[in-house]
């Protein structure tokens, strides 16, 4: 079975949620409940539809990032960055393959980011990372802002 | 009895008689009436109780009262039911208007469903104000006098000698004026290592900024946390009860200004500002003596995002133990990305499109 996929099905159940079942729902709270769980399911459907390619870019750019800091970081966290980058599959990945990966090598970009603190602002280690951090948040955008559209409660 | 079901009427009449003859020894027996869940909030749960009151000299009355407790599966903002219990016990005895909280139950033979809950009167009133959104002239006294209101409450909170209430006991105190942002740094970063789920660059960021930005304070004042339209209860036009103190503190008064929620309106007529951030600024020294730049408004408004961000970090605990609220994984997601969003606006990293 391929189709209906998870985007189709999960836009079945947005709609049902909405047009057939909140408004038969008379008690406030579980009202307010409604309006929670479809906008969740809108953002969810929209995290099925992009969370893979975009983690997958996060991590490579994430790499890239503390491959460069690897140098100018003290010696107790540079091994913890040899560590993280040695980590590396190759081929298909599942989601929580990445989101693994993806926790590993931020808790190393937070180590180095604490270690590199003093640094001034237009250091080019500096502009890397808020360089990624503005692309983390970005990639993110399209189930965490653009998939809301209406009351959350 | 192994504790009150908070749904059987039964229960809670036996809990309520037992416990408000405690308080007030009149009362001889409590009959409750009704049970209702109020949806509003996220962090707890609130459940609104009417009972009939039989007094000693036989007299009957009529009252309302609020059980405040935990969700089943925990709370949003890691902050213990019972600090939230003791801020209201200490604010009792204040001229800040509050709730009058009577008790909190802690006894296994009482606790509703197996939880701690805490009871506090019911103000009568409401937590909204229509006018706030109009843009009709008719309605701009009536904006002002409201925002004006606010900031008088707020002034008596933070005039309050938050010393003699106790409050030095309930919440870590600045060592001085200039320690006022370190210090919250210190109890929120203390909070979140207890909750925090994953590593998070931006938050180590946005703390950089914060600590490097932090503005200096003028004194140190009891502060509510978030505080404006929605938290507070209003009655002919006046605020009755100050709520939801979750994120109250020791620090200094920009941190609640900047915590304002639509209270202080924008208002233009024909070219001229008529009401505005400088006019109630101006409003709010001469009540509380106290000067409060913008400057400090806006840093402290930017300062939000670290409690933001713990209290959305909790609620994905939540969720990750099994915890399955709704509530909890939207506030895990998209408020978490909102938090997100401020910490990078702190550090000035440019986010472009909508926010949350």
């Amino acid at each position: 079975m391929i189709r209906p996929d998870v985007d189709d099905v999960l836009a079945v159940v947005i709609e049902t949620i909405e047009r057939e079942i909140a408004p038969t729902v008379d008690d406030e709270h579980a009202a307010s409940l409604c309006r929670t769980v479809a906008q969740l399911l809108r953002s969810t459907r929209a995290r099925v539809a992009h969370e893979g390619e975009a983690l997958s870019e996060d991590n490579r750019q994430l790499r890239s990032v503390l491959a460069g800091l690897r140098d100018a970081v003290p010696a107790p966290v540079a091994p913890r960055i040899d560590a993280v980058l040695a980590d590396e599959a190759a081929g298909y990945r599942p989601v929580t393959d990445l989101q693994r990966e993806a926790v590993a090598l931020r808790r190393a970009l937070v180590e180095a980011m604490t270690s590199l603190a003093s640094e001034t602002d237009d250091s080019a280690h500096q502009q890397a990372i808020r360089g990624y951090l503005h692309d983390e948040l970005e990639r993110q955008r399209p189930w965490l802002v653009d998939a809301y559209t209406g009351p959350r409660r | 009895m192994t504790g009150a079901t908070l749904g059987s009427l039964a229960d809670v009449s036996d809990w309520f008689s037992l416990r408000l003859a405690e308080v007030d020894p009149t009362v001889d027996s409590v009959e409750a009436a009704a049970i209702e869940r109020l949806s509003r909030g996220v962090s707890r749960q609130t459940y609104a109780v009417d009972v009939r009151i039989t007094r000693s000299d036989g007299s009957e009355t009529s009252e309302g009262f609020v059980v405040r407790r935990d969700h089943e599966q925990g709370t949003v903002d890691p902050v213990p039911l019972r600090t939230e219990y003791e801020v209201y016990r200490r604010l009792g005895r204040s001229h800040v208007p509050v709730t009058v909280a009577l008790w909190y139950e802690d006894d296994g033979a009482w606790r509703p469903d197996g939880r701690d809950a805490y009871v506090r009167t019911r103000v009568d009133g409401d937590w909204r104000l229509p006018f706030l959104d109009s843009d009709d002239p008719l309605d701009d006294e009536l904006r002002i006098e409201a925002c004006k209101e606010h900031l008088d409450k707020l002034a008596l909170v933070h005039t309050a000698d938050w010393e003699a209430l106790g409050f030095a006991e309930l919440f870590p105190v600045p060592s001085g004026p200039a320690d006022c942002v370190p210090n919250l740094i210190r109890l929120f970063t203390g909070r979140l290592a207890d909750v925090q789920t994953e590593p998070s660059p931006i938050l180590a960021e946005g703390l950089r900024w914060l600590t490097r930005a932090a503005p200096e304070a003028p004194c140190i004042t009891l502060c509510k946390g978030t505080n404006g339209h929605g938290e507070e209860v209003w009655r002919d036009g006046r605020i009755v009860a100050m709520s939801d103190w979750e994120l109250a503190c020791l620090a200094e008064p920009a941190y609640d200004l900047g915590q304002v929620q639509d209270m202080v309106p924008t208002i233009e007529r024909h070219g001229r500002t008529v009401w505005g951030w400088p006019d109630a600024l101006a409003h709010y020294e001469r009540r509380s003596g106290i000067p409060v730049t913008m400057e400090r408004v806006e840093y402290y408004r930017s300062f939000y995002a670290l409690p933001q961000f713990i209290y959305s970090q909790n609620a994905g605990r939540h969720v990750q133990d099994g915890n399955r609220m709704a509530r909890f994984a939207w506030t895990a997601t998209e408020i978490q990305y909102a938090a997100e969003l401020k910490l990078a606006a702190v550090a000035g990293i440019p986010t472009g499109g909508r926010a949350p």
